[in-house]
C-alpha cells in the first residue's frame, strides 16, 4: 500500500461534501440569464442608431458637396425675393398693405428647407401667423418634426487663405432660430477668430529669458565652454532680446530669421559672465497642430569672460558654427489664449567649427532633448512661451540639463496683413421643437 | 398544480431541455440540486467565502450559456462540477494570484513523508482547512487529483504543466499534509 493511500481516502471525502450557498446567488445568476434575454433587444436600438448615424454621414457629406452650389443658390434666392417683394408692393398695395397679418391655424409640410441640401426633406407640422410690413414677411410659427437646418456666417481671420469651414452639429435645439435680415446677420457674426493668427510676413521683437541647471559637477574642459549646455555647471540666468522676421509659407511651414542678443549671469566655478550674439535661420514644419518641428541654423559670436584662478585665465573669444536640428512630437490642447503641450523629441546639435583666442576647435557634439512640457499664452497681442526640458548629450559626460525659459513675442506689427472674409457654414441636424420666427 | 410542482414532475432530460430553452423555473432546479454541492467545491478553490460565492454564481452562468454542449453524456453533476473547476482554473489562470508564489524548494517536503494518519477523525471544515494552507499549486494539483479525481493527465492539460510538475505538486502536498496532521495529533494526544 502506498504510503499517502490513506491522505487520499480522508480527503476524498470532501467530494461529497456540501455548503449552503448565500441566497443572493440565486439572484445573481437569475438577472443575468434575464438580462442576456433582453439584450437580443439591443440590436434593434443599436440598429436604429446606426441608421441615424449613417444618415447623419450621408447628410454630412451631402451637405460638403452642396457648398459649392450654395452661394449661387442664395444669390438666386434673394434676386427672387427682392423681385417678389417689388412685385407685390407695386401689383398688390391693397391687399398686401403693411402690418396686414395672416394666420395659418396648421400645417402639414414636407418640403426642402433651404435650398443648400437636395438630400434631406423637411415634414414639419407647424402652427403659425404671417405678418407682411414695409415688404418684410414675417412668419412665426411653432414647429415640431426634424430639423435640419443650414445657416451661413462670415468670419473675418487675419492673414489666412479663404479657406471655408463647414461643420456640423448634432443637436435637439430649442430656440429662436430665427434669421431676420441675411445679411445683418452675416454682419454681426464677423468677428476675428483668435484661434486663426496665421500671418504671412511677420516681424517681431523678441523678449527671452531661461534658466537652467545641470548636473555635471566639476571637470568640465575647453568644449564645455563652447557647447552651450555645459557652460553653467550648477545653474544659469539668460536674459535675451532681438528681434525676428519671418515668412508663413502656409499653414504648415513657417520660415524666420533673426539676430538675438544674449547676456548670461553665472555662478558656475570658472565663469562669470557671458554675451553673445546669435544669428539664426529658422524653418519651422510643422506636421500638424500636434506635433511639430523645426530646423535651425545658427551663427554664434560669443565672449566668454574667466573667472581668476582657472587654469585659464582671461577672456576667450570664441566664433563658431553650430546647427542644431530638433523634431519633437507633441501631444496637448489648444484653446483661444492658452495651449498646453507635452510630448518627446530629440534635437541633435552638432558644433561643426569654433574658433578661439588660445586655441581652435573642431569638433562635433550630439545632444539629446526631451521637451516635458510647453504652455503658451495669447494675452495682449504677445505670445508668451514657457518651456522646460532636459538635455542630455548623446556622447561623452553623462549630463541632464533641466531648463525653464520664458519666450515672449509680441506682433505689434502687422505689416503685410490684411482681414480677409471666410465663410463659414453651419449645419444642425436634430429634431426640433421650437419656435421659428423667419423675416423674409 | 404550480410550475414547480409541475417540473418536480419532470424527468431530468426534459428539465435540462427547458433549462437550454431559459426557462428560468428549470434552471432553477437544477441550481438547487447542485447548489450545495458545488459552493464546497468553490469553497476548496477559492479563499473566502465571497469569494466562493463569486465563482458558483459565475460557473452557474456558464453552466446554462453552455448547457446546450452537455448532450445527455453522462451525469449532469459530473458536468456541472467539471465547469465549476474549470471556471475555478480560468480564474485564477488569470489573476495570477495563486500561482505566481510557488517555490518548490521553499518547504523541506520531505520531512514528516513516512507518516500516515490511520485513527484521526477530521470533520470536512477541518479538512478544508488544512488544503487551504497548502502552497498554491499544491493545493490546487491535491485538490484536483485527491478529491475531484483527476488523472495527472488532465490535471497537466488543466494547468499548463507537465505530468512530473503535477506530480511533484501532488507529493508536496501529501507530504504537507502528513506532517500538519501528524503535528495536530501530537499536539491532540499531548493535550489529553
Amino acid at each position: 500500500m502506498d504510503k499517502f493511500d490513506n491522505i487520499d481516502d480522508l480527503f476524498s471525502k470532501l467530494g461529497n461534501d456540501e455548503k449552503q450557498p448565500p441566497s443572493v446567488a440565486w439572484q445573481y445568476i437569475l438577472a443575468d440569464q434575464k438580462r442576456k434575454k433582453r439584450a437580443g433587444m439591443l440590436w434593434c436600438y443599436y440598429g436604429f442608431a446606426g441608421l441615424i448615424l449613417v444618415g447623419g454621414l450621408i447628410g454630412y457629406y451631402q451637405f460638403k458637396s452642396d457648398k459649392a452650389s450654395l452661394q449661387s443658390n442664395n444669390v438666386a434666392k434673394r434676386e427672387v425675393l427682392a423681385k417678389n417683394a417689388n412685385t407685390e408692393s407695386s401689383n398688390n398695395p391693397v391687399s398686401e398693405t403693411p402690418n396686414t397679418p395672416r394666420t395659418h391655424i396648421a400645417s402639414v409640410t414636407s418640403s426642402i428647407p433651404t435650398a443648400y441640401s437636395s438630400f434631406f426633406s423637411k415634414p414639419n407640422i407647424s402652427i403659425g401667423s404671417t405678418s407682411n410690413s414695409n415688404n418684410n414677411i414675417t412668419e412665426v410659427e411653432v414647429l415640431l418634426g426634424p430639423e435640419i437646418d443650414v445657416t451661413e456666417n462670415v468670419i473675418t481671420k487675419t492673414n489666412t487663405s479663404e479657406d471655408e469651414i463647414a461643420t456640423t452639429t448634432l443637436t435637439v435645439p430649442l430656440q429662436d432660430k430665427g434669421i431676420n435680415n441675411e445679411e445683418e446677420e452675416k454682419d454681426k457674426k464677423i468677428r476675428k477668430d483668435p484661434l486663426v493668427k496665421i500671418q504671412k510676413w511677420f516681424i517681431e521683437p523678441v523678449v527671452m529669458g531661461t534658466y537652467s541647471f545641470r548636473t555635471l559637477k566639476g571637470g568640465a574642459d575647453m568644449t564645455d565652454y563652447i557647447n552651450q549646455r555645459n557652460r553653467s555647471e550648477v545653474r544659469l540666468l539668460k536674459l535675451g532680446f532681438g528681434a525676428t522676421i519671418g515668412k508663413a509659407l502656409n499653414k504648415n511651414l513657417n520660415f524666420q530669421g533673426g539676430i538675438l542678443y544674449n547676456i548670461q549671469g553665472l555662478s558656475a566655478s570658472y565663469t562669470a559672465s557671458t554675451a553673445q550674439k546669435k544669428v539664426f535661420v529658422e524653418v519651422d514644419p510643422t506636421l500638424n497642430k500636434y506635433a511639430s518641428s523645426a530646423i535651425y541654423i545658427y551663427v554664434h559670436d560669443s565672449v566668454y569672460k574667466l573667472e581668476k584662478g582657472n587654469a585659464i585665465n582671461g577672456d576667450q573669444k570664441f566664433h563658431y558654427i553650430r546647427i542644431p536640428f530638433l523634431v519633437e512630437g507633441q501631444i496637448g490642447i489648444k484653446k483661444t489664449t492658452y495651449s498646453f503641450y507635452g510630448g518627446v523629441g530629440v534635437s541633435l546639435n552638432w558644433l561643426l567649427a569654433a574658433r578661439g583666442d588660445i586655441q581652435d576647435y573642431q569638433s562635433t557634439q550630439s545632444s539629446v532633448f526631451v521637451p516635458v512640457n510647453q504652455v503658451s499664452l495669447q494675452r495682449f497681442g504677445a505670445d508668451v512661451i514657457a518651456r522646460t526640458g532636459f538635455l542630455m548629450p548623446l556622447f561623452g559626460k553623462p549630463d541632464i540639463q533641466f531648463s525653464v525659459g520664458f519666450r515672449g513675442i509680441f506682433s505689434p506689427i502687422s505689416a503685410f496683413s490684411k482681414e480677409v472674409p471666410v465663410k463659414q457654414y453651419n449645419r444642425t441636424i436634430g429634431f426640433e421643437v421650437g419656435i421659428r420666427k423667419i423675416v423674409k | 398544480m404550480t410550475k414547480q410542482n409541475y417540473i418536480d414532475q419532470l424527468d431530468e432530460q426534459k428539465i435540462i431541455d427547458g433549462a437550454i430553452k431559459k426557462d428560468h423555473a428549470c434552471q432553477k432546479w437544477i441550481y438547487e440540486k447542485f447548489a450545495n454541492k458545488m459552493m464546497a467545491v468553490c469553497l476548496r478553490y477559492t479563499a473566502d467565502a465571497d469569494e466562493a460565492k463569486d465563482l458558483l454564481q459565475d460557473s452557474f452562468i456558464r453552466v446554462f450559456d453552455y448547457l446546450h454542449q452537455f448532450g445527455h453524456k453522462g451525469s449532469l453533476e459530473g458536468w456541472v462540477r467539471r465547469v465549476v473547476v474549470t471556471s475555478a482554473l480560468n480564474h485564477y489562470n488569470v489573476s495570477k494570484r495563486r500561482f505566481t508564489d510557488v517555490d518548490i524548494d521553499a518547504v523541506d517536503w520531505e520531512k514528516g513523508a513516512s507518516y500516515t494518519p490511520y485513527s484521526a477523525q477530521y470533520t470536512m471544515d477541518e479538512l478544508t482547512t488544512l488544503i487551504k494552507q497548502l502552497p498554491p499549486m499544491a493545493q490546487t494539483v491535491f485538490n484536483l487529483f485527491a478529491v475531484d479525481g483527476y488523472s495527472h493527465n488532465e490535471i497537466a492539460e488543466m494547468l499548463n504543466i507537465s505530468d512530473g510538475t503535477s506530480k511533484s505538486n501532488l507529493f508536496r502536498a501529501r507530504a504537507l499534509l502528513q506532517e500538519k496532521l501528524k503535528k495536530i495529533e501530537q499536539y491532540s494526544y499531548g493535550q489529553v
